[in-house]
């Protein structure tokens, strides 16, 4: 059952329970009073019958009646006056229950216990549908023991009794279905915050990621939807992030059998070429020319695949080197080919000893440098910046050359990637280094950061937490 | 004979290279470019009868390039290193007329060429090789009127012999393009079926060994 319905019917079930009980007391209590009263009149009807008889007996006694008979005719006079005119009902019998004086209906007394005498007895009945309460008393005169009885017709108060019933059954209903509606709309605005949660999570599970919840309210269901959305928002990032990283592995995997591929198609042809027919000289050199650059590229993949692979899982070695001179080392392995581009090399480094692993370092710099001289034109100027700042060594690289496309920027350290296919080919690059290098950065706790214009030029910054203190 | 005119889209140089080299061995004529928008200017400027396009490359991409040669009704086939089946679906469904991968054997992508450029009625439907007619439609041998009967295997043999004339052919590349499937080192199919079809051509001289590893043949 859904949890608004659950509250429809408890709440439901609560006003009209108590509606019920309080309606019921409410009548009971009311009737209740209403009979009482009745029977309280009766009695006193009954001690003002029984009185008026003491008084005339007495003056019987006090000799102003001749004979008891004239003492009863009296009684039944009097009764007669008095009674008659106020329609009250009643009956005196004798010992031998021969009515002495009577006014009633054909409706019959209902037979009293009134063994002793002068015990007042009363009784509630029903008869011929009508409702009557009755007092009964036994009196003893001087040598005559008469009964009194006298009642009064109480209908009327069952009959309104019935008619509350009947009309609180009625408000019954109406405020059942009045509550019933309030109620459906109350339960409704309660649970409204559960309902969306429902459908956020389930839209989450089905996958679109980007559904949040309200958080207006700022009762428990504001906080849960704030929470929700707090985890949504995780979970989101979770999700993108290995969509990421799964593309990246696509691309790597992707690029790598491109990469493999090209070179591959390339020998397996040429060779092909040359061994089922006589080629000219001149197409025989260049075939042999290809299936040999071509399977220097493989081999040169496959170097930096087993680079990349094996950095991957190496613990690196750190140990104390001075920063200029590693930043001279690099520019040793490079040394020739910047002199043949006529590259102008500015290196303001201070004389600092740092931490790091000296050939994984050494490797970066070479790399960075590397990208750096494919990038400028022949009397390119390349700048080397390295100070310290805090605890971060902070090693600049920057030239004047081409520039990183804005679009590039971000993916330039994935494995495979180049920005200009064609020409980094012709550098002879593979496109794996700045992914070796991002790899190695973060085994310093170090970063590599870009800034680049097109046309500009590019810099290169790499810091690591390598103050030696 | 008409020279057919290709036009090779691929911006590696040793692969544009290596597909002209055997494609303008097998007397077709060819240009090549080496990205999109070359591609295009090219398509515009002359009329070929068949386009081979690379799918990555720079400035215009081969999927792009393809709707853009579509109104010229020119037949396109892809090859590129994107070996995946919905790469070559996507490739197919755009119109491409075939679809080959990298790394692929020039054979193989002879044989695509010319079934390709017979489709569209542009290759020749007979080769004539000394007396020899082979009609590639009805499947018939001929030798003044005569017919020759050859089994399905010797047909496809001689087709291969006559589409790589004055070329030494391995037997796993004979293998490989008339049983199709790995070539298992020793068998003797090969041999046995180019001895059948020595015989019954009586070419004797016209298809000889090469090497022990293959056979040739030579008109």
């Amino acid at each position: 059952m859904r949890f608004g319905v659950k509250i429809f019917m408890s709440t439901l079930l609560i006003v009209l329970l108590s509606l019920c009980v309080g309606g019921t007391a409410m009548i009971a209590l009311s009737f209740t009073k209403s009979v009482a009263a009745e029977e309280e009149l009766v009695q006193k009807d009954n001690r003002m019958i029984r009185a008026e008889i003491t008084a005339l007996v007495r003056n019987y006694n006090r000799s102003m009646y001749s004979n008891e008979q004239e003492v009863l005719s009296s009684i039944i006079n009097t009764l007669e006056q008095n009674w008659k005119a106020e329609n009250k009902q009643y009956r005196i019998q004798d010992e031998k229950g021969i009515a002495i004086a009577e006014n009633m209906t054909d409706v019959d007394f209902a037979p009293l216990d009134i063994a002793k005498a002068n015990r007042l007895s009363y009784k509630i009945y029903k008869s011929n549908g009508l409702y009557f309460v009755q007092a009964a008393v036994r009196m003893e005169l001087n040598d005559l023991t008469v009964t009194i009885e006298n009642r009064n017709e109480i209908t009327s108060i069952y009959l309104e009794r019935d008619a509350q019933i009947k009309l609180f059954l009625k408000i019954m209903l109406f405020v059942g279905a009045l509550g019933a509606v309030l109620n459906f709309i109350l339960s409704c605005w309660i649970t409204k915050p559960i309902a969306d949660l429902t459908d956020a999570s389930k839209a989450i599970a089905e996958g679109n990621m980007k559904i949040r919840v309200s958080t207006k309210s700022d009762d428990e269901f504001g906080i849960l939807a704030n929470h929700f959305n707090s985890m949504a928002d995780a979970l989101e990032e979770k999700i993108d992030e290995l969509y990421d990283a799964a593309r990246r592995q696509e691309n790597f995997v992707g690029s790598f059998a491109h990469e493999i591929k090209t070179p591959l198609t390339s020998i397996i042809g040429y060779a092909d070429l040359l061994r089922s027919r006589k080629l000219e000289e001149e197409i025989s050199f260049e075939a042999a020319n290809y299936i040999f650059q071509e399977g220097k590229r493989l081999e040169s993949l496959s170097i930096k695949l087993l680079e990349l692979m094996v950095e991957e899982k190496l613990e690196m070695e750190a140990g104390r080197v001075p920063l200029r001179q590693l930043v001279e080392g690099a520019l040793e392995a490079l040394s020739i080919s910047l002199r043949e581009k006529g590259i102008t090399v500015q290196l303001e480094v201070e004389e600092f000893i740092i931490k790091a692993d000296k050939d994984l370092m050494k490797s970066v710099i070479i790399n960075v440098l590397d990208n750096a001289r494919k990038a400028v034109d022949s009397k390119g100027i390349i700048k080397i910046n390295g100070e310290v700042l805090g605890e971060d060594v902070v090693l600049t690289i920057s030239d004047n050359g081409r520039g990183i496309a804005k679009e590039d920027l971000d993916k330039i350290t994935e494995a495979f990637y180049m920005a200009d296919k064609s020409r980094a080919r012709s550098e002879g690059g593979a496109g794996l280094g700045l992914a070796i290098c991002t790899r190695i950065m973060q085994m310093h706790n170090g970063e590599m950061a870009f800034e680049s214009e097109l046309g500009k030029g590019t810099k290169v910054t790499l810091s690591w937490k390598g103050v030696d203190l | 004979m008409r020279k057919y005119h290709i036009l090779i889209v691929e911006d590696e140089k040793p692969i544009s290279n290596l597909i002209k080299l055997s494609l303008t061995s097998h007397g077709y004529q060819c240009d090549t470019v080496f990205d999109g928008m070359e591609a295009a200017d090219k398509i515009e400027e002359n009329r070929y009868d068949l386009i081979l396009l690379d799918i990555m490359l720079p400035k215009v991409d081969g999927y792009e390039l393809l709707e853009y040669i579509k109104p010229y009704q020119t037949p396109v086939i892809f090859i590129t290193a994107k070996g995946k089946l919905e790469d070559k679906v996507k490739g197919l469904r755009l119109g491409a007329e075939d679809y080959i991968t990298k790394p692929f054997e020039l054979l193989e992508l002879l044989a695509r060429v010319e079934t390709v450029l017979r489709r569209y009625n542009k290759a020749e439907d007979t080769y004539t090789i000394e007396d020899v007619i082979i009609d590639t439609i009805s499947m018939l041998v001929k030798r003044e009127e005569q017919e020759i009967s050859l089994t399905q295997k010797e047909f496809n043999l001689l087709l291969l012999f006559a589409e790589n004339r004055n070329q030494a052919l391995f037997r796993e590349q004979i293998y490989e393009r008339v049983w199709g499937g790995e070539y298992i080192g020793d068998s003797r199919t090969v041999d046995l079926h180019v001895q059948r079809l020595k015989k019954k051509l009586g070419w004797d001289k016209q298809i000889v060994a090469v090497h022990k590893v293959g056979y040739r043949l030579e008109v």
